[in-house]
């Protein structure tokens, strides 16, 4: 079995604004698909991230700079994410096809995790 | 099992949750703490969804959100003691000394809090399935066929009359003043299993657990020492015998099927048994609640090993101490029913049109039902036929519906 790591971006007022008992509902579905794919054995763990600006760190080879993520002028940030295990690209987009997150938002990417 | 029944379970272990964080803060905080309660529940269950959305469910979640609760409520307290230059050192500290003349366990206490009758009726329902049950307040307004900012102000007005009662008017009951306490409580309940139960339009699945809710609390209460009297008895066997039929009083496309036509096998035993096991223990009441002789109606119903074999006499009989007790149209309306299954049709059909004056059963469907059920029996099948029409134009009308049965629950 493969690792697959799937990034779950939303735009970046997506929640602002929502009621806690939207929200909430919201959240329930992706518990709910948690649940199921750790019943089904293909859930590997994952991390939230936290909303706020983050910061990004650059060098230009010789100074290191740090700035806040410029998160007006993006159109969307990386909310969280989940690794399964699966056998190839074709069976991790199978078990993505239910994910909450395409009824709540509108893309997850998938990559493989490089394992040796 | 299905990514829908893992939500259901979700829903309901997120209801029963935050109605235990509830219980257990007011127990400790005090009713005048009980919106603070409420807000901390709220955040917990927030706090824990967002982090079990990604890292999965934790074997103990109850443990998990007690310690979340527990540490919220006291930087709360600790904040509001700040603002007013009270000393530092909150502490919510253990469970209140319990006091053994009055009800301990947290959650039966708040029941008896949420149907204080300084309250509205419908406030104690709707506190009720808000702050015990778990329920939002847009399932409640679900349940209610009611605008959600309208429940949401209803809970607010409610919550903070409680928490300004006096201490001695919101405390427990000790166990010498159940029988004084416990009608309010038993009546919230099987307001609320009304509410779950009537087949109306709206969200099902909701109405199913509130159903499913306001059995469980009155077990709860029957079970219990101290406020297992025999009305509460009486209250847990007809919730049980109601909820062995919930499966079969709904066809697959989700509409309701008569007694006659119910599958008789889908019903739940256990349930069934529960009851009679209930009815039994009920019979130490001095003189039979209305809880009594519904319970008996519906025990009758479920013993009967078919629809030809029920023992309309018998029914009859409760029906008619029923009607003696309740005054109220709708159970005239069922009664007639029976009536004129026990072969007196015609008297019957008297009593329903003498109430056809009655201008909130215009829109009343089963009372066009009764109607057309009893004409069909004395062979007038055109006027029959007239009267399934009235029922099905006066079907969608809810609102109605809701405003009678509340008229007819809350005053008789």
């Amino acid at each position: 079995m493969a690792k697959f790591a799937l990034m779950l971006p939303h735009a970046p007022d997506r929640y602002k604004g929502l009621s806690e008992d939207d929200y909430m509902a919201v959240i329930k579905d992706y518990v709910a698909w948690v649940e199921q794919a750790t019943a089904d054995g293909v859930y590997a763990g994952g991390h939230k991230l936290t909303e706020d600006t983050g910061r990004v760190v650059t060098s230009n080879g010789e100074k290191v700079e740090v700035h806040d993520s410029p998160f007006t002028e993006v159109s969307e940030i990386l909310g969280g994410l989940m690794i399964i295990e699966a056998a190839d690209y074709d069976a991790a987009v199978a078990i993505s096809r239910t994910h909450p997150h395409l009824k709540h938002n509108s893309k997850i990417e998938i990559r493989q995790v490089h394992e040796v | 099992m299905s990514g829908e029944d893992i939500r259901q379970q979700l829903d309901r272990l997120s209801r029963r949750e935050r109605g235990r964080l509830i219980a257990g803060l007011v127990n400790r905080l005090g009713h005048q703490h009980l919106e603070l309660a409420e807000d901390v529940a709220q955040e917990a269950m927030l706090a824990a969804l967002s982090t079990w959305q990604y890292q999965g469910t934790p074997d103990n979640p109850a443990a998990w959100l007690t310690r979340v609760a527990h540490n919220k409520a006291i930087d709360r307290l600790r904040h509001e003691a700040r603002n007013q230059r009270l000393d530092e050192g909150v502490d919510i500290g253990a469970a209140p000394e319990p006091e053994p003349e009055r009800i301990a366990d947290p959650e039966l206490r708040l029941i008896f809090l949420c149907s204080n009758t300084a309250l509205e009726g419908v406030d104690r329902l709707a506190l009720t399935l808000r702050v015990v049950s778990g329920f939002t307040a847009r399932e409640i307004a679900n349940a209610f066929l009611a605008p959600e900012t309208a429940v949401a102000q209803r809970l607010s007005r409610a919550r903070h009359k409680l928490q300004r009662l006096p201490g001695p008017e919101a405390s427990p009951p000790s166990i010498f003043e159940i029988e004084r306490h416990l009608p309010a409580a038993l009546k919230v309940i099987y307001l609320m299993f009304s509410l779950g139960y009537a087949p109306r339009s709206g969200e099902q699945l909701v109405r199913r657990d509130v159903a499913l809710e306001a059995q469980r609390l009155a077990r709860e209460l029957a079970d219990t020492q101290h406020t297992n009297t025999a009305d509460a008895q009486a209250l847990a066997a007809l919730l049980c015998f109601q909820v062995s039929r919930l499966n079969a009083r709904e066809s697959e496309s989700g509409l309701p099927v008569l007694l006659r036509n119910q599958d008789r096998s889908a019903w739940d035993r256990s349930a069934v048994d529960a009851g009679m096991h209930y009815l039994q223990a009920a019979r130490a009441a001095d003189s039979p609640s209305r809880y009594h002789l519904e319970a008996g109606i519906a025990s009758l119903y479920a013993s009967a090993p078919s629809w030809e074999q029920i023992d309309w006499d018998a029914i009859l009989m409760l029906y008619e101490k029923l009607e003696a007790l309740a005054q109220s149209p709708v159970v005239q309306i069922n009664a007639s029913v029976a009536r004129a299954f026990a072969g007196q049709a015609e008297a019957a059909l008297r009593q329903l049109d003498a109430l056809a004056d009655e201008p909130l059963l215009t829109h009343y469907a089963p009372f066009h039902l009764a109607r057309a059920e009893v004409l069909r029996l004395l062979g007038q099948e055109d006027r029959a036929r007239q009267q399934f029409q009235a029922a099905i134009e006066s079907g969608s009308s809810a609102p109605v519906l809701q405003h009678l049965q509340q008229r007819c629950l809350f005053h008789h």
